[in-house]
C-alpha cells in the first residue's frame, strides 16, 4: 500500500474513508439500536432523486441530494411520530419513487450522460478536496450533537415512550437524528453509492454491538470497524489492480470487507462466550 | 382557598383504535395520594387507560386531566413502569444511565447529568435494592432485576403520579412482594395506579379498585367480591385461596 500512498488521489481517498467512518460509526449506532435501517436506506434512494434534479437543472447534484434527503427525513419523521399505519410502506414508497425520479431526471438531461454508476455504487477514488472539507464539517456536527444530546438520544432509542412521558422533546430529537442520518447518507453516497449506503451504516455497528456495554463504546468500535472496512476495501482494490490486474469497484469491495468483519465479530463473540 | 384539583380526572372519555372502541364513556376521579388497582381482561383497555393519563394517546371524546392539567403539560410529574415484554433486553446501556433518563425532563437536556440527578438515580436504585448493579448492562440482568430497574427509573423522576402496568409479571414472588411493599411505603406523597391480574396483590395492597372492560367500574374502598370480578371479566369468576396462602383468580370452566 506504500506505493499507493504516493498517489494524491489515493491519499485523498484514505482521508475521505477515515472521515466517513466517524459519521458512519456514530450515526450507524443510533440507526441500529433505534432500528431505523430501512428509513436510512429510503433516505439514500430519495437523495438519488435530488442528484438527478441537480443534473437536470444544472446545480450541484450533491446539493439536490441533501435537499431531497432532508425533506424525506422530515416527512418520514413526522409520519413516524404520528404512528402512521403503514410506515414501512411509506418508507418503501419514498425509496422507490426517489430512485425513479432520479432515473427520469437523468434521462431528461439533454445530450449528456452523467456517470450513473459512481452514484449507484460510489467511487471513493473520485472524492474532491471540497468533499473532504464537507465530510470533516459533518463529523464536527455529528460529534457536537453527540456531546450535547447523547443522553436524550440514547433515552429515545432505548424507550421512546418513556422519554416522551418524562418530557423529552422526542419529535425534535427524532428529526435531528433523521436529519443527521440524511446528511451522513448523502456523504456516504460518494464512498459506497446509493445502493450500498445502508451497509456501511448498519454492518460496522452491528459488528460492534456484541462487544459494547454502552452506546458510546459501540460508536467508537463501530467507527474503527468502519475505518477498517473502508481502508481494507481500498487496499484490496489497489492490490487486485496492480497484482492480477483486476479492476474492481471500491464500493462493493468495502461492503464485502465489512461483511467479513461482521462474521469475524460474531464468531469471535460466540467463541469468547463459550470459553 | 381554591379547591384542590383531583390528581387524575376522566370525564366522559371515549377512545377507539380505528373502528374498535376500547373505552366507552369513562368517568373516574382520583384524589391525591390515592392507590388504585386496575383489573380486567386482556384487551379490555387497561393499558389504554394508562396511556391516556400519560398523554401518549388522546381521547376521541371527553377530557383527561392530570394534576389539573392536560396530560401533555403534566409531563415530568408522572412516573411510568411499562410492561416488561416490550424491551430490547440487549440494548447497550448501563443500569444507571437507563435510570437517569427519568431526570431528562427536568432541568437541562444537554450535557452530562447534574449532581442532583445522580443522587436521585442512586436513591431510586437503593429503594429497589439494585444499587450494586448500577454499572451493569441491562442485557445482563434477569427479568426480575430489569423490572426492578424499571421501577427505579420511574421513581428517580420523583413523580407525583405513578403508573405501573403489570410491574411484577416476570418477577419471582419474593421480589414482587418487595416491590409492592415499596409502593405501600410511598404513602400519600404519590398517587398510584397499579394494573395487575393478581387479585391477591390488589387485595392486600391497593385502596380502591377499578374494573376495566370497555367501561370502567370504580369500586371505592371495600372488599374485592366475586360480583366485582364478574363485572370486570364479563363472566363468572371466583376468588379462591391458593394452598400457599395467596389468592389467585380462577375462571369457571365447563367442568368447574
Amino acid at each position: 500500500m506504500s506505493g499507493a500512498l504516493a498517489l494524491p488521489f489515493f491519499r485523498h481517498a484514505l482521508a475521505a474513508g477515515l472521515l466517513a467512518a466517524v459519521a458512519c460509526g456514530v450515526i450507524g449506532s443510533y440507526v441500529v439500536v433505534k432500528e431505523i435501517a430501512s428509513i436510512s436506506g429510503g433516505l439514500a434512494h430519495a437523495a438519488f432523486g435530488g442528484v438527478g434534479l441537480g443534473y437536470l437543472l444544472g446545480f450541484d447534484p450533491m446539493l439536490g441530494a441533501v435537499g431531497f434527503g432532508l425533506l424525506s427525513g422530515a416527512g418520514i419523521g413526522v409520519a413516524y411520530r404520528r404512528k402512521a399505519q403503514g410506515l414501512e410502506t411509506l418508507v418503501s414508497m419514498v425509496w422507490a419513487v426517489g430512485m425513479a425520479l432520479g432515473v427520469i431526471f437523468l434521462a431528461m438531461v439533454p445530450g449528456y450522460a452523467p456517470d450513473l454508476a459512481s452514484y449507484l455504487f460510489g467511487n471513493i477514488l473520485l472524492v474532491s478536496p471540497t468533499w473532504i472539507l464537507l465530510a470533516a464539517l459533518l463529523d464536527g456536527g455529528v460529534l457536537l450533537a453527540l456531546v450535547l444530546w447523547h443522553r436524550p438520544l440514547q433515552a429515545l432509542s432505548f424507550d421512546e415512550e418513556f422519554a416522551e412521558v418524562v418530557g423529552v422533546p422526542v419529535t425534535a430529537l427524532l428529526l435531528l437524528l433523521l436529519g443527521l442520518t440524511a446528511l451522513t447518507v448523502v456523504l456516504l453516497i460518494r464512498v459506497v453509492g446509493v445502493i450500498l449506503v445502508i451497509a456501511l451504516l448498519t454492518i460496522p455497528a452491528a459488528a460492534a454491538r456484541p462487544w459494547s456495554a454502552t452506546l458510546g463504546r459501540m460508536m467508537a468500535l463501530s467507527t474503527a470497524l468502519g475505518a477498517m472496512s473502508i481502508v481494507g476495501g481500498l487496499w484490496l482494490a489497489w492490490g487486485l489492480s496492480v497484482g492480477p490486474g483486476l479492476d474492481l469497484p471500491t464500493g462493493p469491495l468495502i461492503v464485502v470487507v465489512a461483511g467479513v468483519l461482521y462474521g469475524v465479530s460474531k464468531v469471535a463473540r460466540s467463541l469468547v462466550r463459550a470459553a | 382557598m381554591a379547591p384542590v384539583s383531583p390528581a387524575i380526572a376522566f370525564r366522559g372519555v371515549w377512545f377507539s383504535y380505528g373502528r374498535r372502541t376500547v373505552l366507552e364513556d369513562v368517568d373516574l376521579e382520583l384524589e391525591k395520594g390515592a392507590y388504585l388497582g386496575v383489573l380486567g381482561p386482556n384487551g379490555g383497555g387497561k393499558t389504554t387507560l394508562l396511556k391516556l393519563v400519560l398523554g401518549l394517546l388522546e381521547p376521541d371524546r371527553g377530557t383527561v386531566r392530570v394534576l389539573g392539567l392536560p396530560p401533555a403539560r403534566a409531563r415530568g410529574r408522572i412516573g411510568y413502569v411499562p410492561q416488561y415484554a416490550r424491551f430490547d433486553a440487549d440494548f447497550p446501556i448501563r443500569v444507571r444511565d437507563a435510570v437517569l433518563a427519568a431526570r431528562l425532563g427536568r432541568g437541562r437536556l444537554w450535557g452530562p447529568p447534574e449532581a442532583a440527578d445522580r443522587a436521585a438515580a442512586e436513591r431510586a436504585l437503593e429503594q429497589v435494592g439494585m444499587a450494586d448493579q448500577a454499572r451493569r448492562q441491562v442485557g445482563e440482568l434477569s427479568g426480575g432485576q430489569l423490572q426492578r430497574v424499571l421501577v427505579a427509573r420511574a421513581l428517580a423522576g420523583e413523580p407525583e403520579v405513578l403508573l405501573l402496568d403489570e410491574p411484577t409479571s416476570s418477577v419471582d414472588p419474593r421480589a414482587g412482594r418487595s416491590i409492592y411493599e415499596l409502593l405501600d411505603q410511598l404513602g400519600d406523597r404519590m398517587t398510584r395506579i397499579l394494573v395487575s391480574h393478581d387479585v391477591g396483590v390488589l387485595h392486600r395492597h391497593v385502596r380502591s379498585i377499578a374494573c376495566v372492560n370497555r367501561r370502567v367500574w370504580y369500586h371505592g374502598e371495600g372488599a374485592l367480591t366475586p360480583e366485582i370480578l364478574e363485572e370486570a371479566y364479563g363472566e363468572p369468576m371466583e376468588v379462591v385461596t391458593h394452598a400457599h396462602g395467596h389468592r389467585i383468580l380462577e375462571e369457571h370452566g365447563p367442568d368447574a
